[in-house]
């Protein structure tokens, strides 16, 4: 029985690295697969593998805390409060423009408020772990929108902070009051998180940080799974507490934090997307198809125009705006966190696969945008040194003509240039 | 020296990842670094006909980028980069002297190597009383001169012991 165990959960694994490597050779996010490979396993799948669901659902548990405890981690608070002062217009936009689809279509679709609210917060957060990777493989941490980008996501990471903790309480059923008292909670929590850093910082340092890799791991661990524990007894949500605290870790910490824990967080990330695609029925996705393509095609428009409005804020032409609109597409990991709340709270049976398809989808195209948006780039840049005359010595001969002579030296010659110039 | 020349460097911090610096060169294309929080450097150059857009990238390491630095002859940011390195560990001011038996003595500063060898920078050189700062590499040691330098701990009492070395 143990050994059928170990098989099975060494094969998940096996075929989760294989997703992974996948998914890094074509620059896409391995979520979506790691979601499919769920769906195909699950209980009700053509391939139902009985993989422990306790191990699962303790995986999938420390996955969501880890997950949100260093993306809290990767921000400073004077980061924060600095990027939201400039992006605070084009944060709006995004808040409006993203929730509304989600919420609306719940609503036509006849949910209960807190089902629709869930699903807007799903088509709301764009995935910042996809943008920031696919800036950081194309080069275009230098562009003009890069920043622009980064406020953006950097509101919605802090919009959430917020939303999960009012999602929380409309969850298990808490009323207006209850959900005022859950941000309270939060805002308490943030309280004795920063006073407790301040006052006791270097005690907890000294206790914690020592030359020793494994006592740091297990010390930072500890206090994360302690706080968020604590969190979830004061009735606000696990994942906000860990994401609290991380804002709270900041220089040499941070660091450490990011390098000891960032390979638990892939594990138990990973293992919590599979997870979430445990519990979808495969067979409950046909029926919810119409509205996820409507979704995806309206989120995926509704970021484009976020994007060029953020852009346009920070003074970039119109590739800069159709690049930023084209990172900020993808959804991912924070959508799937808050569609988890309603699959817990026994919210509306098609949460969990509307919000599946949606963030497949979506996860998908985003990044295909994006590559379709450096094909243009790389277009327009050919066409303008080959006609107006580039930099490059080795096309010296070409740039010092004009447009009309070398139209005059006839196609091959051209072509021929061009085909130099594309790599 | 040359006194350094009054380009407007732009200053944006990107969230998550770092700092960027860049400026416009002659030709209207953008230049600057990304110090990137985890640690090491992003160069990058933007495109001729493009500048919204990155033409070329390099990432660096903090050793590669201090080297380059030096090539260059004197760094503008070196007080971005020590302002960056503060948070990962403790950095310290020192003052190193040049004593009559070193072997510096009456050798220009840039035969030390001391920041490509330890990673510590020299802010100024005390002679007679007076501090001469930023002194460039070709500036020749006299025996009293006193060094000031920052780095890390280790790396100034591995910059004492090169100094005290002798001919």
């Amino acid at each position: 029985m143990r050994g059928v165990f170990l098989l099975e959960l060494g094969a998940v694994l096996l075929s989760l690295t294989f997703l992974a490597r996948l998914a890094g050779r074509f620059s896409f996010s391995p979520i979506p697969l790691y979601l499919g490979l769920g769906l195909l396993i699950g209980e009700d799948s053509l391939l139902p593998l009985d993989v422990s669901r306790e191990f699962v659902d303790l995986g999938a548990e420390l996955g969501v805390i880890l997950l949100l405890f260093l993306l809290g981690v990767e921000y400073s608070i004077d980061e924060l409060t600095a990027g939201t002062r400039r992006a605070y217009r084009p944060g709006t936009v995004d808040l409006t423009l993203n929730f509304l689809p989600g919420f609306l279509v719940g609503w036509v679709l006849g949910w209960s408020f807190t089902a629709a609210f869930l699903l807007g917060g799903v088509t709301y957060i764009s995935s910042s772990g996809i943008a920031a990777k696919l800036m950081r493989d194309l080069g275009w941490l230098g562009n003009r929108e890069a920043p622009a980008v980064l406020s953006v996501l950097v509101i919605e990471d802090l919009v959430m902070a917020i939303y999960l903790a009012v999602a929380a309480a409309l969850v298990i059923g808490a009323s207006v009051g209850g959900a005022a008292w859950s941000i309270l909670g939060s805002a308490a929590l943030v309280g004795v998180v920063l006073v407790a850093a301040s006052r006791f910082g270097s005690r907890i340092s000294r206790l914690v940080f020592t030359h020793s890799d494994e006592s740091v791991l297990l010390g930072m661990l500890g206090i994360v799974l302690t706080v968020a524990g604590l969190a979830e007894q004061v009735r606000v949500s696990a994942a906000v507490g860990a994401f609290l605290l991380g804002l709270a870790v900041s220089g040499e910490a941070a660091q450490r934090a990011g390098r000891l824990l960032g390979p638990l967080r892939d594990l138990f990330g990973a293992t919590f997307f599979l997870f979430f695609g445990l519990q979808v029925d495969p067979g409950a996705i046909p029926p919810i198809l119409t509205p996820a393509m409507v979704l995806v095609v309206v989120a995926g428009t509704t970021k484009l125009v976020t994007g060029w409005v953020a852009a346009s804020s920070f003074g970039a032409t119109a590739g800069g705006r159709r690049r930023a609109g084209a990172l900020l597409i993808a959804r991912g990991e924070f959508s799937i966190i808050i569609a988890e709340l309603g699959v817990e709270g026994g919210l509306e049976p098609q949460l969990a696969p509307l919000a599946t398809a949606v963030v497949v989808g979506l996860a998908v195209l985003g990044p295909a945008a994006v590559h379709l948006t450096g094909v243009i780039d790389r277009r327009g840049v050919r066409d303008a040194i080959v006609l107006y005359g580039g930099r490059h010595d080795s096309h010296a001969v070409v740039s010092t003509q004009s447009p009309r002579e070398v139209e005059k030296r006839g196609d091959e010659l051209h072509i021929e240039t061009r085909e130099s110039l594309v790599d | 020296m040359t006194t350094p020349s009054t380009v407007e460097v732009d200053r944006t911090p990107l969230p998550g990842i770092g700092l960027r610096l860049e400026f416009v060169i002659g030709d209207g294309r953008r230049i600057g670094v990304i110090h990137r929080q985890r640690g090491g450097v992003e160069l990058f150059i933007s495109h001729p006909s493009e500048p919204d857009l990155t033409a070329t990238s390099v990432d660096l390491t903090a050793s590669e980028a201090a080297t380059l630095t030096e090539l260059f002859g004197g760094s503008v940011f070196s007080h971005e980069l020590s302002h960056l390195r503060e948070a990962a560990s403790a950095i310290v001011v020192d003052w190193l002297p040049i004593e009559t038996g070193s072997r510096f003595v009456d050798r220009p500063l840039g035969d030390t190597e001391l920041r490509t060898r330890t990673g510590v920078s020299i802010v100024a050189v005390i002679r007679d009383g007076k501090a001469i700062p930023s002194p460039p590499p070709r500036f020749v040691f006299a025996a009293g001169d006193v060094v000031v330098a920052v780095g890390t701990v280790e790396a100034l009492a591995a910059a004492t012991e090169i100094l005290r070395s002798e001919a």
